[in-house]
């Protein structure tokens, strides 16, 4: 089960961080091929994030790119004391809490898209019914606010820390709490009839 | 607050304890509230109804996300990845402009992102180095600034560097940068700075957009 204990699923802790780190200075310092190398390394990751809290695959394409984008013009303010991977998490998760808030105004929760790349995607083996769990687990996940939606998503499928997550939503540690436990609250009733 | 639509759980909406008095949060957290005996709570969690159903739920929540979690990623990425680099390039940083050549009547100039890609290759060539940041500055920073911006040059590089090189490293580095400065850029450098900032461990050094070796083949 590769990436469960470490920080960037499908990574291997220390080594991609050292890559990272090295990687990251060189595009610090204007080389694009190893700004490339980043992109190719943890687009996947965070496409999983912007699709799982904006529920819209073609919405979560463009927040990526758009962070990335944003992530090379701001890369010379990079100081490297965070991870690069923790950096781009903080990027990604704004981007897409603030399309979620942009498009408030004119929609209410039941106009939002159903989301349209459950969790199951990609994986065609899988057990018909946990599928539907899955699905379901997809459905309720829409129905929490978005910054409730962004805690518990970077709490529990890419295990950052409190920290880590407050400082993502640019909320304080405490109010993450406080969302991830609402969250998981909800989302058990939610799920119960699977036990 | 603003994000909070009413079907949506609201802050403090539906915060009360279980029908048995305890909170959820402590019996999710196999904790005891203030007041209670532990002995008296580790009985009444081993008979409650309530309590086991709400850990019942939180185990099938965690079954259903240890699910999601070993999930593949999203894969297809490659055309994100290509629209995000046609961006990069035309916002590309090449740096400053660096003096090519070592006699006086030499007028040529390099980006210092052009020189310090070859440089770095030079270092990433080497068993068991791999380099990070690399920058050329001019050696003599006052002077340069007053005239033209030509004269010798300083590099200061950063590598990991796996335990074998480490002992040699800044030595290995500094031979490789001076030749590639030399014989293949024509660039007049005259002091290399090398700082050993991480250790690569043995299957390490071989990945990656260098053209690193690794370190003496994989052990193993």
């Amino acid at each position: 089960m590769p990436g469960l204990d470490s920080r960037a699923p499908g990574l291997s802790g220390t080594r991609a961080e050292l890559d990272d780190a090295l990687l990251s200075a060189r595009a610090r310092e204007g080389d694009e091929e190893a700004f490339a190398a980043l992109v190719r390394r943890h687009a996947p990751t965070l496409l999983g994030l912007a699709n799982r809290i904006l529920g819209d695959p073609a919405e979560a394409e463009d927040a990526v790119q758009d962070a990335f984008v944003s992530a090379w013009r701001r890369l010379p303010e990079f100081r490297g004391d965070a991870a690069f991977l923790t950096w781009m998490y903080r990027i990604v998760t704004n981007r897409c809490l603030n399309r979620l808030r942009s498009r408030r105004p004119m929609t209410d929760l039941d106009a939002l898209p159903e989301p349209a790349a459950p969790l199951q995607e990609g994986s065609p083996a899988r057990a018909a019914e946990s599928n539907a769990a899955l699905a379901d687990l997809t459905a309720a996940l829409a129905e929490l606010s978005p910054e409730q939606r962004a805690c518990w998503v970077l709490r529990e499928l890419h295990l950052l820390s409190y920290e880590e997550i407050a400082e993502a939503v640019g909320i304080g540690p405490a109010a993450v709490r406080g969302r991830i436990f609402r969250a998981r609250r909800f989302l058990t009733e939610a799920m119960s009839e699977w036990r | 607050m603003a994000l909070n639509a009413d079907r949506q759980p609201v802050d403090g909406a539906d915060d009360g304890p279980l029908p048995c008095g305890r909170s959820l949060e402590a019996v999710w957290e196999g904790t005891v509230e203030r007041g209670r005996s532990p002995a008296a709570e580790a009985a009444h969690r081993g008979s409650c109804p309530h309590c086991s159903a709400a850990l019942a739920d939180l185990r099938t929540l965690d079954a259903l996300v240890t699910a999601a979690r070993e999930l593949d990623p999203p894969g297809g990425t490659d055309a994100l990845t290509a629209r995000v680099m046609d961006v990069v390039r035309l916002e590309l940083r090449p740096g400053r402009t660096l003096p090519l050549g070592t006699r006086p009547d030499d007028t040529g100039w390099i980006f210092e992102s052009a020189a310090a890609r070859e440089l770095r290759a030079a270092a990433d060539g080497l068993p068991g180095i791999r380099a990070g940041s690399c920058r050329v500055r001019p050696l003599d920073v006052g002077a340069a600034e007053v005239g033209q911006g030509r004269g010798p040059l300083r590099v200061h590089v950063e590598v990991a560097a796996s335990l074998e090189a480490l002992p040699t490293a800044a030595e290995a580095v500094r031979g490789a940068l001076f030749a590639v400065a030399e014989r293949v850029l024509g660039m007049d450098v005259r002091e290399i700075d090398v700082r050993v900032v991480d250790v690569l461990h043995e299957d390490m050094g071989t990945d990656g957009t260098g053209t690193g070796h690794g370190p003496e083949g994989s052990a193993g």
